[in-house]
């Protein structure tokens, strides 16, 4: 099952692979910003889930989001914000532009797992 | 400097070292710092809106290890740029943790300032320290 991983930071890429590896999803792809999300699901058709950071540069999570949600081949695929992005009515700017989670930063691994597990339906 | 601008800063540490790290850290005395930091790492990223200027949290190289290492899961012994990038994103969240308890102010991540991480290298001769 491929899972997209959007963050402009490498580290975070790598945590959250890390996470993933260990749920047993090693399918992965990694994008830096929101132009390079689009261009990587055009690539990788058979992507089944997308974490999407909300602050990059070139194109931010929200405007990718958005994009993603407006194109008929890719808006049925699962978008899970996982940002700094605190506030709640980012939450919900987001939620109502098609986000199907939302994982706030600091997170722990066992948080990340539960919000991965509900969206795919188990490893 | 006012206490309530000062204190999400640290509880927005303490939680995040506690859920992304899984290490219960205790602050020290704060005060303000009247002389420059001399640290081997550092995380700057910059501020804009009714505060402006940047912050930064700064390592001595054993802790930054201990803290990228147990940060990334993995075991890290050198400053490299990986170790650079982390201690950058570690800044970049504690901030954006802050901001939620910073409801009375306007800040913003500066938009373009992407978080910072840089090391000193030490010169050949032993004298001098460049960042990178």
């Amino acid at each position: 099952m491929k899972i997209l991983l959007v963050d402009d930071s490498s580290t975070m890429r790598r945590i959250q692979a890390n996470t993933l590896n260990s749920l047993g999803y090693n399918d992965l792809v990694q994008a830096e910003d929101g132009a390079d999300a689009i261009k990587k699901l055009r690539e990788n058709p058979d992507v089944k889930l997308v974490l999407l950071d909300w602050n990059m540069p070139n194109m931010n999570g929200l405007d990718c989001l958005k994009a993603v949600k407006a194109d008929p081949s890719t808006k049925a695929i699962p978008v899970m914000m996982v940002t700094s992005e605190a506030e709640k009515t980012k939450i919900i700017e987001a939620v109502q532009a098609g986000a199907s989670n939302y994982l706030v930063k600091p997170f722990d691994a066992d948080s990340l797992k539960a919000k991965i597990t509900a969206l795919l339906g188990g490893g | 400097m006012k206490a309530e601008h000062i204190n999400p800063f640290l509880k927005s540490t303490i939680d995040t070292f506690a859920t992304m790290l899984k290490r219960k850290i205790i602050p020290g005395k704060v005060y303000l710092r009247t002389v420059a930091s001399v640290a081997d790492i550092s995380g700057v990223i910059g501020l804009s809106g009714d505060i402006r200027g940047a912050v930064v949290m700064a390592y001595p190289r054993e802790t930054a290890l201990k803290v990228v290492s147990a940060f990334l899961g993995e075991n890290v012994n050198d400053l490299n740029e990986v170790v650079a990038d982390a201690i950058g994103e570690l800044t970049n969240i504690i901030t954006g943790y802050a901001k939620k308890d910073l409801a009375d102010i306007q800040m913003s991540i500066s938009s373009g300032s992407k978080p910072f991480g840089g090391y000193a290298k030490g010169c050949p001769c032993g004298m001098h320290s460049l960042w990178w």
